[in-house]
């Protein structure tokens, strides 16, 4: 039937004036119609269309403008959280005050100009004076390896008075380099520089070296200063700092007052890792390490790659110390929490490759696989070229550990290092994190690059020290980049600094010359 | 998998009034010191996380952030009130972040390029991790995929998205900062978030 036939139906929907109760109608279909429908109106194509495993790109489109470049409004929940999580993960960890280090920069900036007016022909000749010094140095080691490829195949003393240890050619990792013994290098009590030494920490493990042994005697350690040329005064300063180090150390082991967890157990593993580099000699100084050790084995891990790296490292060093199950098993745990990551800014990410390293090259247990993720995430992006030399530093330092100091990017790295040389930042800020892979790793190098590293490093890591008396010096945080901005324990944190990287010269069983 | 622990920002942190930033810019101009440190104070926290998003550093995030500043109060005599300050500073921050990756450019050289073992990525290793039982090992994993995800990002896309998402920047500031037209911005836009909702959809979903 035809809705215009029927005067009902005509009724119910507009009205029909002749229909009598037409109106009433009207108003009885509009209630039903109105109960009947549901609460809202839907748009259910977005729904089937993903569900058929189309998208609406269009729509999804609209919705990112509407939300990012419109009201800000937009019923669209997914989209609304993965921006809410972006936001969240991409947070920085913390909230920074960089008023006073912006205004002491800009003061600091115009103290840098008078100085560059003043300083330049002195840096210069103190430059160029330390890369003569160098060149002298290299034509001498030539002389002696003329000698030595002249001298008779066998263990002995030449003709020329020079000890020759063997003339074999290196035949790959493990096997022995021979090295010229020089009469000088006999230290006192009779401890004799190593003659053969391992190509990489790998060969060291297998050939039984211990990477340590320059620190576990005192007569070879004053050896080593004296080969890479360490001055009686930074000796003192050494010493002065570590005993400043063990005086901030409280009953329970900790040192420094306590502040954030985090940054805590880092400062700690760095006075302890300074106060085990230098060795044995001092019985009050192992002690000390040793309180430390057990109070740092106690915390729980930081769940941050470089932290954990860090306390990993002082662990690993201190369990090839003290024999403790205690604390080995806190190096299990230790080692097995790690997550390499990235190398970061001033190489930060290091001691996580160091901590393994060690531990491998000293025959504690290591999983492969982590040895395996560190240098392939640690070390594998190791750039050739960098202005960062903590990064530079790393990287040369990884190559040379694993064997392959003699590679064109590992020369090249060792090029750039020695062409800036430490110095301070423009409101004379020192950079001793920055500094100290790179440290490390030209103490490998020797030669010209280590001189003039080595040069500049002393003088700014010693003109840091604050003498308290003739005793007692300490390094300020605010002499030290990123001391600056530890709420507590800054001075802790920059001493220690300070001195791992003086210990350089006799903190590793240096490696064969590639 | 637990997201507990995020705390999801639906609306990101303020910042000044734009005229508000031009008197304080006029201060600067007239070598306020105290002028200075109320703009650090206003633009300190969005800025150093403007530059960690870039490198996942918060120490080089906060060294660049005072470069920011300082090249700021060097150029004060040079500045007009033209722009706004805002749009400004993320000019200058993003040139800064661009002069740094030109300068620390570097090719790669593989530690095993000898004998050719395969890149590992991070996402590669939180895959093959075991299951961790703490929710903070979780949150921490959840965090660092996101990070991975962005990274993952050509660079115009990823800086494109982070500053309207994170930095609550519209397109037409965007494209002023970057130095790209308004229909560069809104095409890498939708890329980028097409990208991350495909990368991160299970906890998108979840």
């Amino acid at each position: 039937m035809n809705r215009s036939d029927d005067p009902l139906l005509r009724a119910t929907a507009g009205g029909d004036p002749a229909c009598p109760d037409g109106q009433a109608l009207v108003h009885l279909g509009r209630v039903v119609r109105d109960a009947t429908r549901p609460p809202r109106a839907v748009d259910l194509v977005p729904q089937v269309l993903a569900r058929i495993g189309h998208r609406d790109e269009a729509s999804f489109d609209d919705a990112v403008d509407a939300l990012y470049d419109g009201s800000g409004r937009v019923d669209h929940p997914d989209l609304l959280r993965l921006g809410g999580l972006v936001r969240a993960a991409c947070d920085p960890l913390r909230r920074a005050d960089l008023g006073k280090r912006v205004l002491a920069r800009l003061d600091g900036a115009d103290r840098a100009v008078s100085r560059q007016l003043t300083l330049p022909t002195v840096s210069r000749w103190r430059v160029w004076s330390s890369v003569i010094a160098g060149h002298v140095a290299a034509l001498i080691a030539i002389a002696v390896w003329h000698q030595y490829l002249t001298a008779p195949a066998s263990i002995g003393e030449g003709a020329d008075g020079f000890g020759v240890a063997s003339h074999e050619s290196p035949t790959g990792d493990g096997n022995p380099i021979a090295l010229p013994t020089v009469p000088g290098d006999v230290a006192k009590g009779g401890a004799q520089w190593p003659e053969q030494l391992p190509t990489s920490w790998d060969a060291a493990r297998m050939r039984g070296d211990d990477l340590f042994r320059l620190r576990r005697d005192p007569a070879l350690r004053d050896l080593a200063c004296q080969r890479f040329g360490q001055a009686a005064t930074t000796r003192h300063a050494v010493a002065s700092g570590l005993d400043w180090l063990s005086r901030q150390q409280d009953a329970d082991g900790r040192f420094g007052v306590a502040s954030d967890p985090g940054r805590d157990i880092a400062v700690q593993s760095l006075a302890i890792l300074a106060l085990l580099g230098e060795g044995a000699g001092d019985e009050a100084r192992l002690a000390s390490a040793r309180r430390g050790l057990d109070w740092l084995a106690r915390q729980p891990a930081a769940r941050d790659e470089v932290i954990d790296g860090l306390v990993a490292l002082a662990l690993v060093e201190g369990a090839l110390w003290v024999d403790d199950d205690a604390l080995r098993a806190a190096v299990t745990r230790a080692l097995a929490s790690l997550a390499p990551g990235k190398p970061g800014a001033s190489g930060l990410g290091g001691f996580t490759l160091l901590a393994l390293e060690t531990a491998s090259a000293t025959g504690l247990a290591v999983p492969a696989q982590l040895i395996h993720e560190a240098r392939n995430l640690v070390g594998r992006p190791l750039p050739a070229r960098d202005d960062d030399p903590g990064r530079l530093g790393l990287a040369l330092f990884a190559r040379q550990i694993t064997g392959r100091g003699d590679s064109v990017a590992a020369m090249e790295q060792c090029t750039r290092l020695a062409q800036r040389p430490p110095r301070q930042d423009e409101i004379g800020r020192i950079d001793p994190l920055g500094w100290l892979f790179a440290t490390l790793a030209l103490r490998e190098s020797g030669g010209d690059a280590w001189t003039v590293w080595s040069h500049g490093l002393e003088e700014h890591l010693l003109g840091a020290f604050a003498r308290i008396d003739d005793q007692t010096w300490v390094v300020p945080a605010a002499r030290v980049r990123f001391a600056d901005v530890l709420p507590a324990n800054g001075d802790l944190f920059a001493t220690s600094l300070v001195v791992l990287n003086l210990q350089a010269p006799y903190r590793y069983l240096p490696l064969a010359a590639p | 998998m637990t997201i507990a622990a995020f705390r999801v920002q639906l609306a990101p942190s303020g910042h000044g009034m734009p005229d508000d930033d031009i008197r304080l810019m006029e201060r600067i101009r007239d070598d306020d010191r105290d002028a200075v440190t109320e703009l650090v104070r206003r633009y300190q926290d969005e800025l150093v996380g403007f530059f960690y998003h870039h490198c996942w550093d918060q120490l080089q995030a906060e060294e660049m952030t005072q470069d920011v500043f300082v090249n700021v109060y060097r150029s004060r005599a040079r500045w007009q009130p033209t722009a706004k300050v805002r749009t400004w500073l993320y000019r200058i921050a993003h040139n800064l972040w661009i002069d740094h990756i030109r300068r620390n450019r570097h090719h790669n050289v593989s530690l095993d390029a000898e004998v050719g073992t395969a890149a590992l990525r991070l996402v590669d290793v939180l895959q093959a991790r075991p299951e961790p039982d703490a929710d903070g090992d979780r949150d921490q994993q959840i965090r660092e995929r996101i990070q991975v995800a962005v990274d993952a990002l050509p660079d115009g896309q990823r800086d494109v998205f982070m500053l309207a998402n994170n930095q609550d920047m519209k397109y037409q500031e965007i494209a002023a900062v970057l130095g790209i037209p308004e229909g560069t911005v809104k095409s890498r836009m939708h890329s980028a978030v097409r990208f991350l909702r495909d990368e991160l959809q299970d906890l998108v979903e979840s």
